[in-house]
């Protein structure tokens, strides 16, 4: 199964409000599943509710990016974060199993009797661990988020911790929406295995409205570069040649 | 795809039938809910069975491997017996049946039971880790919930919730942030026994000093760890120093650890007054032979209550 070799790519949104600015999140996070990455998306209330429109929306985006959306107080952000990206990548690697499965005996997972299929799921959930995975982390920073930005960084180094104790490499990125001095983005820490706390500390609310769009857009851009550098790395082993000579 | 995987709970009196065996059971009751779906007592015919229903085939699928997996040949009876699997849409669209577990909650037995009692509790589950590591599994999600306790006689301690349940040497499968030595700065979230002990430590000093306020979420490890520090300060010294050496993950024998345990709580109520100064006890945890410390504490208690009953005989020949 080559497919099985294929990395996981996921943008994980944390919000606690709805976009106000740029692109509509819904067609961001749809373009993002056409590339094969998928949205997820929290919502975090501090003892209350996101309202119904910033709701609509987080669940509205997760359905366009074909991932899930969960809106949680502060104290299970943590555990949330990790169990989304656990989940839609097994989820994601399922759907190449089952894919796989159509393809040689005719029938998809769920039809198969239970018993069968949990044997099929262990060793689905024996290749999550072992797969490469790439996650771009959004955090919203606008003012409302201001107390729960201490939450939210220690949920993504938590998450980090989480995904080092993985067989598989994983690398995570963190974008902060808006940025400083009207820039819709910020690049809070560029992909990489390790997370060093210190970048985090930079995480801290900026002026401005919710480009939610714009950041899932970034996010893909992150997500496309790191696949390009990694193409032309492969064809440059493959074929020195051919890649010098480009 | 489902966005949301949230199932609507099951009433009492409702029926969920499997689409492979074709059996119909009779929802009682909710006996629990897990981070996958929910645990139901039902019943047919005179039988009860606990049936556990998931939003996602994927989880009931993975879990019934596993319960199937740990259920000992030969060895002391840990989780659930496994019973068999189905799918009941639209009510119960993925589910699994095992055997109904009896007992209270650990956290809820630990405050009724006495001394002697709570050391056999500490026993059982010792002894049940100890047996699930040899098997090559964590627990994982180790927490007071997670333990049912059937103070009997006979005492029996079980295991439930297997979502948690790791292959050694993979990334811990699910756990909870309190009772998890990585959300404390104490160690990675590979499956290893000293994650389970950390846990299990963790589990003690919360049963018997509280459990940590919401605003440790906010904070970094280092700042959480003093929470630990100034709980440690609460223990007896001997049990503090056994906690300490669970957290650090410098004992990864889960029947050592209890042995270690049960010998601190000998003849010691838990919890000390809080009198004791916090200087001497905020200390971190020295590796000092647990003989020496044992023994001199023992004698103090005998003199102590030598001293008195001396007094006592003293007082009563006299009178």
């Amino acid at each position: 199964m080559d497919a099985i070799e294929a990395r996981v790519r996921q943008i994980l949104v944390l919000t606690d409000g709805f976009s106000n600015m740029g692109e509509d999140p819904v067609l961001s996070a749809q373009k993002a599943r056409q590339e094969n990455i998928v949205v997820n998306v929290i919502g975090v209330v501090d003892k209350g509710d996101m309202g119904q429109r910033g709701r609509q929306e987080a669940f509205a985006i997760a359905e366009a990016g074909g991932g899930m959306c969960r809106i949680v107080e502060p104290v299970e952000l943590s555990a949330t974060v990790q169990m989304l990206t656990r989940q839609t990548m097994q989820m994601t690697l399922q759907q190449v199993v089952d894919e796989q499965l159509r393809k040689l005996i005719g029938t998809p997972v769920e039809a198969m009797p239970p018993a069968q299929r949990s044997q099929v799921m262990q060793a689905v959930d024996r290749l999550e661990d072992q797969l490469k995975l790439q996650v771009v982390v959004l955090v919203d920073t606008s003012a409302s988020m201001g107390d729960k930005l201490g939450t939210v960084r220690e949920a993504i180094r938590d998450l980090a911790l989480s995904l080092q104790a993985r067989e598989g490499l994983s690398e995570v990125a963190v974008v902060a929406f808006p940025g400083e001095q009207d820039s819709l983005v910020r690049l809070v820490r560029a992909f990489a295995p390790a997370l060093q706390m210190e970048q985090l500390n930079s995480l801290w609310t900026a002026k401005g409205g919710t480009p939610t769009g714009p950041a899932i857009d970034y996010a893909r851009q992150l997500l496309a570069e790191k696949r390009m550098h990694r193409q032309h790395f492969e064809n440059a082993v493959k074929n020195p040649d051919a890649a010098i000579g480009g | 795809m489902r966005t949301d995987s949230a199932l609507p709970p099951l009433a009492s009196g409702q029926q969920v039938c499997g689409k492979w065996q074709g059996q119909c059971w009779s929802v009682r009751r909710t006996l629990g809910e897990g981070t996958t779906g929910r645990v139901y007592l039902a019943s047919s015919a005179g039988n009860s069975v606990a049936i556990k229903v998931c939003p996602r085939s994927a989880d009931a699928a993975l879990e019934w491997s596993i319960l199937t997996g740990v259920h000992p040949q030969g060895g002391p009876l840990l989780f659930p017996t496994p019973l068999w699997i189905d799918d009941g849409p639209p009510v119960a669209p993925f589910f699994y049946a095992m055997e109904v577990v009896t007992g209270q909650p650990l956290a809820d037995t630990w405050q009724t039971a006495a001394g002697s009692l709570r050391q056999g509790i500490v026993q059982q589950i010792g002894a049940g880790l100890h047996h699930l590591h040899q098997q090559g599994y964590i627990f994982g999600d180790f927490k007071p919930e997670n333990i049912l306790v059937d103070l009997g006689p006979p005492l029996q301690v079980r295991f439930v919730d297997v979502g948690g349940v790791t292959s050694c040497g993979r990334s811990v499968r699910q756990f909870t942030p309190q009772f998890d030595r990585a959300f404390w700065g104490l160690g990675s979230r590979r499956a290893e026994p000293t994650y389970d002990i950390a846990a299990f430590a963790i589990t003690l000093l919360i049963l018997e000093t509280g459990s940590p306020p919401s605003e440790i979420y906010a904070q970094r490890p280092e700042q959480r760890r003093l929470w630990l520090t100034r709980q440690k300060a609460c223990l007896s010294q001997s049990l503090a120093q056994t906690v300490g050496q669970g957290l650090a993950g410098s004992v990864s024998n889960a029947e050592k650890f209890t042995a270690l345990c049960t010998r601190a709580m000998t003849g010691l109520s838990g919890v000390q007054g809080m009198s004791r100064s916090p200087q001497a006890t905020a200390l971190p945890p020295q590796r000092r032979p647990f003989m020496a410390k044992d023994w001199t504490e023992w004698l103090m208690w005998l003199s102590l209550v030598a001293v008195v009953s001396v007094t006592v005989v003293a007082w009563v020949t006299i009178g």
